[in-house]
């Protein structure tokens, strides 16, 4: 187990990031913050939507408006009883239509003067405000979203511990002859009754061809993952890749891990994750206030210089309101970028290196961390081998 | 005719050179993809390019196992946090750099910064009306997909009823209709399944954290997305042993007799109807959107007692109930 961060506060995690918006907007010389994704909507206001399938959460988004220096932002939401208890009422407003484009209008003329920010928008909503001044909300959110409090570290840190139990009632299951699918259905039931907000992805149990070649195209030549779950039949000796992921009160959870089915893992197998250990704890002893990227980059590479990970994903990255945010490291966007980022207390780190090695398939786990100022705090229990096993 | 067909005959019609999608609804509506699925909202990106010049479309994938048999893997452009790489892609495919009008379903200020790189003379669309028009066409494949899809929403809810007893939570419920979607193979949902307390004055979507307790009003929901179609349909309970549906609310039986060709969605909102379709998501109809024959239409009506949701196939006669 984890320790927790601190007593979890969500009304004082709510009033602190809406403090950091609002600082953030000030730095960013930004009047309005218009925010239609429903993770940063979250993030700025609290509130609960149904979980629900790309489209129909765009048409029931909540839209959530902050003016500069105001207390408050406004919430637009069909969904009234998922607004935090203390929201005022004259800041709780009933949904706008944003998709279209009387909606749209409507939403503009609520608006201050002065230059917006906004992180999406459905067209009708986009056509509107090609009236105003219009910057990327990134610019407000990306400063803002990029430390946690310690609420929002333990949030992370509950969600994770929910998946993790979900993940041992999981492997119990995860036999030769069960389908993939029955796995999926263990954890969804799982994470329910063990009180998670929601899912928020298709969990995934994918099992690993020993190569590349006897896998599916890859467009990149390394091991193709995730792929969405099939009913797969679970083989004596499968190696099973796992990425799942929950939310909490707004916090997503991610857990990876690999399993080696109806066996002991053999010693190829627990090479394979010996060095994966090694690479993250290289990675690790790096991560202290003032490390860069660059410096984890650096110091998870393979002896022979590469990097154990998979080239279109990355090394390390944030999560938060969403499931892979800022910081990104080790990514394509290269060392500049990596050595652009600088570790400071609050930030956090998923770590999912992979090893792979063609024709024995290979291991990928992850590891949550949180900066502090004199190193970090674990978030996700430690990785191991087999991890939810007995 | 495919959907991809159909769509390319529209933006013929519509003038639109390229349409750029990044809802996950609207990519499955063009291109069958089966990505990982995810809930909630994502930031537009572009997901997924149909060209009109070339016919083609094409998938953000790392590999054609997420895409139909038979898919060219040269119409697969690469996952990257590196918006330069996808500039790359995207100015790769054929007939995109030299398009002039172009349609998409969202737009963020980032995403318009790269489209206009990769497409220095376009101008910028709404593709919703295209999509509308789409969702107009009566399709084979709808009715099937969309049937499978109410087998296991069908199969959910009634494994919900069997355990909405006194002492049930809203969790567990959630739990029991998951699992049972995953055991007949649909581990995505079009909704989280929802068990409520029956409120006439509110949404029936965010249920309390407590047990249910004996003779209270619920309300199940369960939606399922399977093989990338989707169904859904809602009743009301008195919590018991056995708990007892309800009743469909006053006015149903008129509603339902109302769902034949020629009528349009806002003729039925006017009853009291949340309205829409059913097909590779929700299909967000208009109010002036008219039914035809073959589609699938979601219907939902509540009165101070009970709240029901049907999915049915519209018919040249009385529609065909396809969730109840």
């Amino acid at each position: 187990m984890t320790e927790p961060v601190c007593d979890l506060d969500l009304a004082r995690m709510r009033r602190d990031r809406i403090a950091k918006l609002g600082a953030a907007m000030e730095a960013a010389d930004v009047d309005s913050l218009l925010l239609c994704g429903q993770q940063n909507v979250s993030y700025a206001t609290g509130t609960r939507v149904p979980a629900a399938d790309h489209i129909r959460a765009s048409w029931w988004r909540a839209v959530a408006v902050l003016e500069r220096g105001a207390p408050w932002p406004h919430l637009y939401t069909d969904f009234p009883e998922g607004a935090p208890p203390e929201w005022p009422d004259e800041f709780l407003h009933r949904a706008i239509e944003v998709e279209t484009a009387s909606g749209a209008s409507e939403l503009i003329a609520t608006l201050g003067r002065g230059k917006v920010a906004v992180d999406d928008a459905p067209f009708p909503l986009w056509a509107a405000l090609q009236a105003l001044e219009v910057v990327d909300a990134g610019a407000v959110t990306g400063p803002a979203k990029l430390t946690k409090t310690p609420d929002e570290l333990e949030c992370i840190r509950r969600a994770q511990s929910i998946n993790e139990e979900a993940m041992r009632i999981v492997r119990a299951v995860s036999v030769p002859g069960a389908l993939t699918t029955e796995l999926s259905g263990a954890f969804l039931r799982a994470v329910a009754e063990l009180g998670a907000t929601a899912n928020t992805v298709d969990p995934v149990f994918q099992v690993m061809p020993a190569s590349v070649a006897e896998g599916p195209f890859s467009i990149t030549g390394e091991p193709v993952f995730p792929i969405p779950t099939g009913a797969d039949e679970l083989q004596l000796g499968d190696v099973l890749w796992i990425d799942t992921g929950i939310n909490l009160h707004g916090y997503a959870s991610d857990f990876g891990a690999t399993w080696i089915i109806g066996c002991e893992p053999n010693h190829r197998q627990r090479d394979q994750f010996a060095r994966w250990r090694t690479f993250v704890d290289r990675a690790l002893a790096q991560v202290k206030p003032g490390a860069t990227a660059a410096d984890l980059v650096e110091a998870a590479k393979r002896d022979d210089g590469l990097r154990p990970w998979l080239s279109y994903f990355y090394l390390a990255h944030g999560i938060g309101t969403d499931s892979a945010e800022m910081p990104f490291v080790g990514t394509t966007l290269g060392n500049a970028f990596d050595a652009s980022i600088t570790l400071v207390p609050g930030m956090v780190l998923v770590f999912e290196p992979v090893v792979w090695e063609d024709g024995h398939a290979g291991h990928r786990s992850e590891e949550i961390v949180a900066v502090t100022t004199d190193g970090f705090v674990r978030l996700s229990e430690p990785a191991d081998l087999d991890r939810g096993g007995s | 005719m495919s959907r991809l067909d159909w769509c390319l005959g529209m933006m013929v019609r519509d003038d639109i050179d390229v349409l750029i999608l990044g809802r996950e609804a609207n990519a499955r509506t063009v291109s069958d993809a089966s990505r990982l699925w995810l809930a909630g909202t994502r930031a537009f990106g572009p997901g997924c390019v149909v060209v009109r010049r070339s016919a083609a479309v094409h998938v953000l994938a790392n590999t054609d196992a997420v895409v139909p048999e038979g898919f060219p893997v040269d119409r697969l452009y690469g996952v990257t946090w590196n918006p330069e790489e996808l500039l790359a892609s995207l100015t790769a495919i054929e007939g995109v750099p030299e398009a002039r009008r172009v349609g998409v379903d969202g737009m963020t200020p980032l995403a318009h910064a790269l489209l206009t790189r990769a497409m220095p003379d376009a101008e910028f669309v709404d593709a919703g009306p295209l999509l509308a028009q789409l969702w107009g066409v009566a399709d084979p494949e709808k009715i099937e997909g969309v049937g499978h899809a109410a087998i296991v929403a069908r199969d959910g809810l009634e494994v919900m009823r069997a355990a909405l007893v006194a002492g049930a939570t809203p969790h567990e419920l959630r739990g029991v209709c998951a699992a049972q979607f995953a055991f007949l193979g649909a581990t995505t949902p079009a909704f989280e399944a929802v068990a409520a307390p029956f409120d006439p004055a509110a949404s029936s979507w965010l249920p309390p954290e407590r047990a249910f307790v004996d003779g209270e009003r619920v309300t199940l929901r369960a939606g399922a997305l399977r093989y990338g179609w989707e169904a859904s349909l809602a009743r009301t309970y008195v919590v018991g042993t056995p708990s007892v549906e309800q009743p469909a609310p006053g006015g149903w039986d008129d509603l339902v007799a109302a769902c034949v060709p020629g009528t349009t969605a806002g003729t039925l909102r006017a009853r009291g109807a949340v309205v829409h379709g059913a097909g590779r998501g929700v299909e967000p109809w208009s109010d002036d959107f008219v039914l035809v024959a073959d589609l699938m239409i979601a219907i939902e009506l509540r009165d101070d007692q009970c709240l029901r949701q049907d999915v049915l196939r519209i018919t040249a006669g009385a529609p065909t109930p396809v969730t109840a």
